[in-house]
């Protein structure tokens, strides 16, 4: 079948995972070790800064997932071959549950150093936004009718919900700047004055954060061709009958 | 023919089925009265700077307004098969997404104006000189909303659980215009005009453009089957 | 041109259910073509992917010698389409319907036109009245008017006769003759096996999204035993 041909559709990714799967394991078991032991306890926050290592690497890869679905949307739209829908569908999947991640770790350190669980600071919002943007997403793939409409749908809304993206965090930057919170927020863990010790905890929380990322993407992929194959070959099964 | 003329043609035709039975025209109405009535009760505008309070108050009359006129709408063509006998016509696609835009755009306004004059009846804002720079906000902020509502009304008049579909869908993507919306006409309510809100309005521009753009380039893929 | 209609290889799949398969088909200008089968054999598939309401997932169609792709907006003018949605808008009377189509089709002298039109669907005094309120038949006879209000060179009809009382089904019999003689292609469904053979040129029966059988229509009685041989059969 076309799927077995190499390239970023490439369906022989047995390989690929195989080593992926040992190396992200030790990636993450090192990025732990980082995060708890290794990097520094900050001077404001305390521990709970520590936090912020799953937290900001899950923003990222966050970021990566959701422009692979903008760029999955356009190909779709532009070939209509379903690998591309195929890819956008688990990339936005995947991607929601980093979102997820990112929208619960934020408050639990946010609660510790500024007091509150939410803050409407822009980063946080923006955040959340896009995580209503891509629920609304996964809402119109089960809901969207058939597999083919739905591809169409969500093409649309991904590369609509993403372009977006710039925007709502401009709106919501200059908005917050009009209206800023009461609470004076602390400075040193995610702006300036981060040690280095810090700076490479984070770049190898990251670096496990996307390489869990494309574990995922890659098992969520195969999961979703074996469904629509078995859907094909049912039906073509059924017209020749 | 040029498509300036079916476009023409086809936001006559939904005028004319408009006017004859005004159902969306008058539930939008009616419905932007509701949600003013409600947050009157919601909040004592005694004790609000009203020039604040009440941006919010008219875009999210505005905005729950529109989602309802958007439903109603496109629910209609569904029913008889509208858009597709538009389909049958030798017109492109995108031209059907510009004379959709139109129709709504001009019957949402036509609802908008009423709803402002209960909102400055009711809540005695003053409104005096800027009544231009307000019009144009208003212009701006349901050319965006009318860009993105097009798209996504069309989208989930054809899914299971139409009515949350497009709310969903509409309000986190439309969050940036409404911000720009509130503000801006928070300062115009307040008397300071929009000398110091230009990068709102230069937000709303290019926030109508992309959407309009995207939405124009898109449509066709929506309509196939 | 040789074939109103070249259709090849063509296919039709919504997601996991498929609607055509590998379909060949070729109806030469002037052609009387009825198209019989069971329910959710792709009829309706059919007429949709030829009246460009529904883009094929698979092969190609060529109509009136322009390809179908996805830019096909001129070639509109030249079919005309019935199908189980009237594409009429209730708010508006029949006129208003009538003529908002005609001039959607550049129609000349669009107001005699639809006079003439109404009145060959013997739409009467009706014309004035908006739509929603019709019943089903004479919605059914004022969407055959809107079909030929823009004299298309290709019918698609549908189930044309679905809804109409004797009289009226009487009255489209002598339409589609009429289409028929002056030289206009037709592709017709139905489930009416005797109107069908009557008026057809050539017959065919498509089952499970295949063209399974197609004939001449000149022996009908051998066509209504293979007809129910092969529903029977594919309901195996």
């Amino acid at each position: 079948m076309a799927a077995d041909q190499a390239g970023p559709l490439s369906n022989a990714g047995a390989d690929a995972l195989r080593t992926l799967i040992p190396i992200g394991f030790l990636a993450a078991l090192v990025a732990l070790w980082a995060a708890f032991l290794y990097a520094p306890t900050e001077r404001i926050e305390g521990d709970v800064q520590r936090i912020l290592y799953m937290h900001v690497p899950a923003a990222m890869t966050m970021y990566i997932a959701y422009g692979l679905v903008f760029l999955a949307s356009v190909m779709y739209l532009v070939r209509r071959d379903s690998r591309w829908d195929e890819l956008a569908a688990a990339a936005a999947e995947v991607g929601t549950v980093f979102a997820t991640t990112v929208l619960i770790t934020g408050p639990i350190w946010a609660k510790k150093a500024w007091g509150t669980y939410w803050v409407w600071d822009a980063r946080l919002t923006t955040m959340l936004l896009l995580w209503l943007i891509f629920c609304a997403y996964l809402m119109l793939r089960a809901y969207g009718g058939d597999r083919e409409q739905v591809a169409r749908y969500c093409a649309v809304v991904g590369i609509i919900g993403f372009a977006d993206l710039p925007i709502i965090h401009y709106s919501v930057q200059w908005w917050r700047t009009l209206h800023p919170e009461p609470k004076v927020m602390t400075q040193g863990s995610m702006g300036g004055g981060m040690e280095p010790s810090m700076l490479l905890t984070l770049a190898l929380g990251t670096a496990a954060a996307l390489m869990l990322f494309a574990v995922l993407l890659r098992l969520r992929l195969r999961l979703e061709r074996l469904e629509r194959r078995v859907e094909v070959a049912g039906q073509l099964l059924h017209s020749e009958g | 023919m040029s498509a300036a003329r079916r476009i023409a043609l086809v936001v006559a035709k939904d005028l004319r089925g408009e006017l004859r039975t005004k159902e969306a025209l008058t539930s939008t109405i009616f419905f932007s009265l509701l949600v003013l009535l409600v947050f009157n009760f919601a909040f004592d505008p005694g004790t609000r700077d009203l020039s604040v309070v009440g941006a919010g108050i008219l875009w999210i009359a505005f905005l729950f307004g529109s989602i309802l006129a958007m439903n109603r709408l496109m629910l209609d063509e569904r029913q008889d098969a509208g858009l597709e006998g538009l389909m049958l016509c030798p017109v492109e696609r995108t031209s059907l997404y510009v004379a959709k835009c139109l129709s709504l755009f001009l019957l949402l306004t036509t609802a908008e104006v009423v709803t402002l004059a209960l909102f400055v009846v009711f809540f005695n804002v003053p409104v005096g000189g800027h009544f231009g720079s307000l019009a144009l906000v208003v212009a701006l902020g349901t050319i965006g909303l009318v860009a993105l509502g097009t798209t996504f009304a069309t989208m989930s008049v054809r899914t299971r659980t139409r009515e949350v579909m497009l709310p969903l869908l509409l309000i986190p993507i439309a969050v940036p215009l409404l911000i720009a919306c509130v503000e801006t006409t928070g300062s115009i309510l307040a008397g300071r005009g929009l000398a110091e809100e230009l990068h709102w309005l230069r937000l709303l521009v290019a926030f109508d453009a992309l959407f309009l753009a995207l939405g124009y380039v898109t449509f066709p893929a929506l309509l196939e089957e | 041109m040789q074939a109103t209609i070249v259709a090849r290889r063509l296919g039709k799949r919504f997601g996991g259910h498929v609607g055509l398969a590998d379909v060949d088909l070729e109806v030469p200008t002037g052609e009387f073509l009825t198209i019989f089968g069971p329910n959710g054999a792709g009829k309706t598939t059919l007429i949709r992917c030829l009246a460009t309401l529904a883009r094929p997932t698979t092969g190609t169609v060529e109509l009136l010698g322009t390809m179908l792709t996805r830019t096909a907006a001129g070639i509109r003018s030249r079919i005309g389409v019935v199908s189980h949605q009237s594409f009429l808008y209730g708010q508006l009377t029949a006129r208003e319907n009538l003529l908002f189509y005609a001039r959607m089709f550049a129609v000349e002298q669009p107001d005699e036109r639809v006079l003439a039109v109404a009145d060959l669907v013997q739409l009467g005094d009706r014309l004035d009245d908006q739509v929603r309120t019709f019943s089903r038949g004479l919605v059914q006879r004022c969407a055959i008017a809107r079909a030929l209000v823009h004299e298309p060179d290709l019918l698609l009809f549908d189930e044309p006769f679905s809804g109409l009382d004797p009289l009226a089904a009487a009255r489209l019999v002598e339409i589609l003759r009429a289409a028929h003689d002056a030289g206009s292609t037709v592709v017709m469904t139905s489930h009416d096996l005797r109107r069908g053979t009557e008026l057809a040129d050539r017959v065919a029966v498509l089952r499970r999204g295949r063209l399974a059988h197609i004939q001449p229509a000149s022996t009908t009685e051998n066509f209504e035993a293979t007809y129910n041989r092969l529903v029977t059969e594919g309901q195996q």
